[in-house]
Formats: C-alpha cells, sequence, structure tokens
C-alpha cells in the first residue's frame, strides 16, 4: 500500500510538470507578450528594453525554469488587468470557489443519497417518480440554463431568494442547486442501481429470512455494500463541480476562480490565467490521486497495475 | 471451429452483422418521441433557410420585443432588435449539429483507433495510452477548452478542436475494454497463426465486432456534446455575439430576464429537449443492442 501510494505521488507530481510546461509553453509561444504591452509609436530600442526587463530575451528554457521557480514560492507573476500580484488575486478568489464547491457538494450527497435508496426500496412510488424526473432532467438541461430559470423564479418573480454575489447561507441555495443537479442525477441513478443489485444478492435474502427486521436489511445490510460504487462516484465528482463552477460563478456573479478565469482568458491577462489554470489543474489532479488511493485502501485488487 | 469460422467471415461491412443489427433494432420497440425531435433537429439543421420564416440576422425594430404569440408572424417571439426566435431557434439546430457532429466525429475516429491499437498492442503501449486516457477523461473540459482559445483565439474551429481533445478518450478507454474481449477468441488467434498482419486484424476481424459498442457510445455522447458546446457558447468562447447558437442565445436572453423572460427560457428548453431525446435513443439503442453495457456507462 506505501508503494502504491508513492508511485500514485511521483506520477501525480509529473502529470502537474506536464501541466505547467503545457500551459507556460502554450501561451509564451503563440502570444507576443511584448506586443500587448507596447504601443506602435515605441521605438524598437524601447521595445528591446522592455524584453530584456521582462527577461523575454532569454532562451524559451530558461524562462521556463526561472517560472516554475517563481511559482514553487507561489510567485505567478503580476497581473496587468488588475495591477496586482496574481498570487493575491488567487487566494483571495479560491475561497469562495472551495465555499461554492462544498455546498453543491452538500447539496448532492443530502438530496442524491437518500433519493436513490428511497426510490429503489419503493420503487414505483412517488419517490421513485421525483429520483426519475430529476435524473432524466439532471442530465440534459444546461447548468447555466437551470441558475438562470432558478434566479427567473426565485429571485426576480418570488424574490425569496438572492440571486447574485456571495453573502449570506441565503447566498449559496441558487448556486449550489445550480451546480449539484447535474451531480444529483448521476447520484440518484447510480445508488437505486448499485441498492437495486444489492438488495437482489444472495446475502440480503438471507437476512431476510433469518427474520431480521426489514429497516435494518436495508439500511444495515445493504446499504454498507451499495455504498463502495456510490463513494467512487463522488470521489470523482468532485473533478465534474469544477468544471461546473465556471459556468455557475458566471450566471451568479460569484467571485470565484471560475469567473476570475474567464476574465483572465478574454483579456489575456497571462499571469493570471497560468495561476488560476495551474491551481484548478492541482486541485483536479490532487482529487484523482486521493480517489485512487481510496480505491486502492477499499478494494485491494486496484493496487497493482 | 465454429467461433473461428464465424469471426472469419465477418467481413468489415458484412452483410449479416448489420442484418443482425437491423433485427434486434426492429423487433424492439422503438422510441418513438425521442426519434421524431431527433429528426426534427436534423431536419432543421439541413433546411434551416427553407424552415425559417425570417433571416435570424434580420433586424426589424418596429417588430422588437415581442412575446410570445403576441404576433403570429413571430410565434415564439423576437427580441431586442426584433429578430425572430423561431428562426434562431432553427439556425441554432445547425450550429449545434455541425459542432457536434464535426467534433464528436474527429473525437471518434482517434478515440477508436487509440483504443483499438491500446487494447491489441498491450504492453507499454496500452499504458501509455491509458495514462493519456485517464488525463483527458478527469480533465475539466471548459478548463481545456479556456487554454485553446486563449492561445488560438476564439472561434468554432477551436470550439470543436476542445470538444474532440476531451471526448476522444470514452471512446478509446470502451473500444479498448471490447478489443480485449474479442482478441483472444479462436478467430483472431487462427488469423494471427496464419500470419495475417496486426494492421488487418485489427481492421477485418476486431473492428466489426466492436461496431456495436463504437454506435452506442456515439449516441450516448450527442446528448452531452451538445451541452458542452451550448456551455462554451454560453461564456462566449467560441462564437461571435449575435450568431444563432442556442447556449449564446441563452447568454444575450439573460440579459433581458425581467422584460422578455422567452428569451433566455425558450433556447433552453430546446437544448433540454433535444439532449434528454438523444439520451433516451442512447439508453435504447444500448439495452436493445448490447444490455451488457448497461453497467460500464
Amino acid at each position: 500500500m506505501a508503494r502504491f501510494i508513492f508511485f500514485r505521488l511521483v506520477q501525480a507530481l509529473f502529470t502537474l510538470l506536464a501541466l505547467s510546461a503545457g500551459v507556460f509553453f502554450a501561451v509564451n509561444l503563440t502570444g507576443d507578450v511584448v506586443s500587448f504591452l507596447t504601443s506602435p509609436q515605441d521605438t524598437p530600442e524601447t521595445i528591446a528594453l522592455m524584453r530584456e526587463s521582462l527577461g523575454l530575451d532569454r532562451p524559451i528554457w530558461v524562462q521556463y525554469g526561472i517560472f516554475l521557480q517563481n511559482i514553487s514560492h507561489g510567485d505567478f507573476g503580476h497581473s496587468w488587468t488588475w495591477g496586482r500580484p496574481a498570487s493575491e488575486l488567487l487566494l483571495e478568489r479560491l475561497p469562495n470557489t472551495l465555499k461554492l464547491a462544498a455546498a453543491g457538494f452538500a447539496v448532492t450527497l443530502i438530496l442524491g443519497i437518500p433519493l436513490g435508496i428511497l426510490s429503489a426500496v419503493y420503487r414505483d412510488s412517488v419517490f421513485d417518480r421525483i429520483a426519475k424526473f430529476l435524473s432524466i432532467l439532471g442530465m440534459a438541461a444546461p447548468q447555466f440554463w437551470v441558475g438562470i430559470m432558478l434566479i427567473l423564479f426565485f429571485g426576480a418573480y418570488l424574490q425569496w431568494l438572492p440571486t447574485f454575489g456571495i453573502g449570506g447561507p441565503s447566498h449559496y441555495v441558487l448556486p449550489a442547486f445550480s451546480l449539484s443537479l447535474f451531480l444529483i442525477a448521476g447520484m440518484v441513478r447510480l445508488t437505486r442501481s448499485s441498492m437495486l443489485e444489492v438488495l437482489d444478492s444472495e446475502y440480503i435474502k438471507f437476512a431476510r429470512v433469518k427474520g431480521i427486521h426489514e429497516s435494518l436489511v436495508i439500511w444495515k445490510h445493504a446499504l454498507k455494500n451499495a455504498m463502495i460504487p456510490v463513494l467512487t462516484f463522488a470521489g470523482i465528482s468532485l473533478g465534474g463541480l469544477l468544471n461546473g463552477s465556471i459556468v455557475v460563478e458566471i450566471v451568479f456573479a460569484w467571485p470565484g476562480l471560475g469567473r476570475l478565469m474567464l476574465t483572465s482568458v478574454t483579456q489575456r491577462d497571462y499571469a493570471v490565467l497560468e495561476a488560476t489554470v495551474l491551481t484548478a489543474g492541482a486541485f483536479y489532479i490532487l482529487m484523482a490521486m486521493l480517489v485512487d488511493i481510496l480505491y486502492a485502501y477499499i478494494d485491494p485488487r486496484m493496487r497493482e497495475g | 471451429m465454429t467461433a473461428a469460422y464465424e469471426g472469419a467471415a465477418t467481413g468489415l461491412f458484412s452483410i449479416s452483422t448489420l442484418l443482425e443489427t437491423a433485427g434486434k433494432v426492429r423487433r424492439a420497440r422503438l422510441p418513438w418521441i425521442p426519434i421524431i425531435i431527433m429528426l426534427v433537429v436534423v431536419i432543421c439543421a439541413i433546411f434551416a433557410p427553407l424552415l425559417a420564416p425570417h433571416d435570424p440576422t434580420d433586424i426589424d425594430m418596429p417588430n422588437r420585443k415581442l412575446a410570445p404569440g403576441e404576433d403570429w408572424a413571430f410565434p415564439l417571439g423576437t427580441d431586442r432588435l426584433g429578430r425572430d426566435m423561431l428562426s434562431r431557434l432553427i439556425y441554432g439546430a445547425r450550429t449545434s449539429a455541425f459542432i457536434s457532429l464535426v467534433a464528436l466525429g474527429a473525437g471518434a475516429v482517434i478515440g477508436t483507433a487509440l483504443g483499438l491499437i491500446s487494447g491489441y498492442a498491450g504492453r507499454w503501449v496500452d499504458t501509455v495510452i491509458m495514462r493519456a486516457t485517464d488525463a483527458a477523461m478527469g480533465f475539466p473540459t471548459i478548463l481545456a477548452a479556456m487554454i485553446i482559445v486563449t492561445i488560438l483565439g476564439a472561434g468554432i474551429e477551436n470550439i470543436i478542436l476542445a470538444i474532440a481533445l476531451t471526448v476522444w478518450a470514452r471512446f478509446s478507454r470502451m473500444i479498448r475494454g471490447e478489443v480485449l474481449r474479442v482478441k483472444n477468441l479462436d478467430f483472431v488467434l487462427a488469423a494471427r497463426i496464419t500470419g495475417v498482419s496486426p494492421v488487418l486484424i485489427i481492421w477485418r476481424h476486431i473492428f466489426p465486432n466492436v461496431v456495436n459498442t463504437l454506435l452506442i457510445i456515439l449516441t450516448l455522447l450527442v446528448g452531452q456534446t451538445i451541452l458542452l458546446e451550448a456551455s462554451l457558447s454560453f461564456l462566449g468562447l467560441g462564437l461571435a455575439p449575435g450568431a444563432s447558437a442556442w447556449g449564446l442565445m441563452v447568454a444575450e436572453g439573460r440579459d433581458f430576464l425581467v422584460s422578455m423572460w422567452w428569451l433566455a427560457l425558450m433556447p433552453g428548453l430546446v437544448i433540454t429537449m433535444v439532449v434528454m431525446a438523444f439520451n433516451f435513443f442512447g439508453d435504447w439503442l444500448r439495452d436493445t443492442l448490447d444490455p451488457k453495457l448497461r453497467r460500464s456507462m
């Protein structure tokens, strides 16, 4: 197990390094940074001076080395549009995204798992119908549209909930729900089918024959085994939360990482772009690694290969 | 021996396989509602100029801000510039269909090829391709699209590239799994012993046996691709403002949410319905052709 964790850690580090190289070279080889900072009136000397002061006259490999050295100190460079260090912006926005993701994840677990269990236990009941409706809708409705429709109904029409920005707990309701609807759909489907399969197994029949109370059979014997694939899905879906949070942050004007990323793309703010993409990528790589390790812990067969 | 014989008879577009697939499809009860919705989308995409009652970019100030049903010349209403909602939705089908088709097609070709190679070659080739698959599979697509758009600029071709670059992994993983199942069957071994080249074995003997799976993944992914395309155009990463794309229309409608609710509602409703139709059809196709796949997809 220790060996597996070690190899997985090394692999994650290399993936991160590859991502950093990809982002760095992509940004620096395709766009001429200086052309954004100078005007046509500038003399070639001024431009050359600027190149030198930014270190752009050095070979690209050296520049990448310096870039790596800097980010290892948490220095992502200066944002042109904000006039502040990119790392400062990052630290300001990251907690907001994490809070939103946590809220969305909590909603997914709280709604998805019980609904999946209930719809498996009481097939063709009201629960089953709600679960089916939610999972069909969640798989098909675009997140940004769900968010906008929620704003229209609960914000503009009923005026029950705030629709933009960050604030008290009520600010989380609509964004967290739009973020998680897609995941709830997956969670309900998976919990339902996993639970149905377990309920059909021999040991559950045996428990019933033995005369164990039905609720104990379901909530203790069946649930434990049905939860294994569900937990894996929960882990993997954290990456999906990241994807969705970009869209949801735009819809709800949420001051998080995703919105920062999009503005840095549209304004070609390279320092911020590198900082946000690398952070998001690192987050994703870390999650994937944790899921793998968790999986190996649950199922020893995964430790090989 | 029977297996070897059957496999050898399975040519690339062999009539027997096609007939078998067609038979399975004919015997099952067809999901008519999804099929009709899918057909409507395809017809709208092909014949948009003939079907649309107005030019989708036509600015018509006297008829601006019409609600749905207010004037039957504009059944689904108009926006603040008087552009006809219905016509824009019809042209939007064209954008969605084009992007999804090309991106998914490219992803399918690359993914299937890599899946076939990965599964058949095994060893380090398999390891390398599968690690790349893992990376592409999980990497947030919108993030990838943002990087691509930053580097190459906005445009339809870059949206397509972004989608293709992430979608291929779905194909390579599933196809590889199928290849592993097929490659040790008697007829493949027989072909190998008689000295048939690996390329020919993959093309003639293995590929025809994974076509069903390919078909199923393809249909199941159409919905997701449409959603992805809509999200990217909602974020303004691909198409110029004013273009007729469903995602973009929702984004434009968002600014007039209270005064003109139909602008954001309609395109989103269309996306949801279309994606639902493809999802239903994909599920149905999977259950009909290969119920075993249910667990893995």
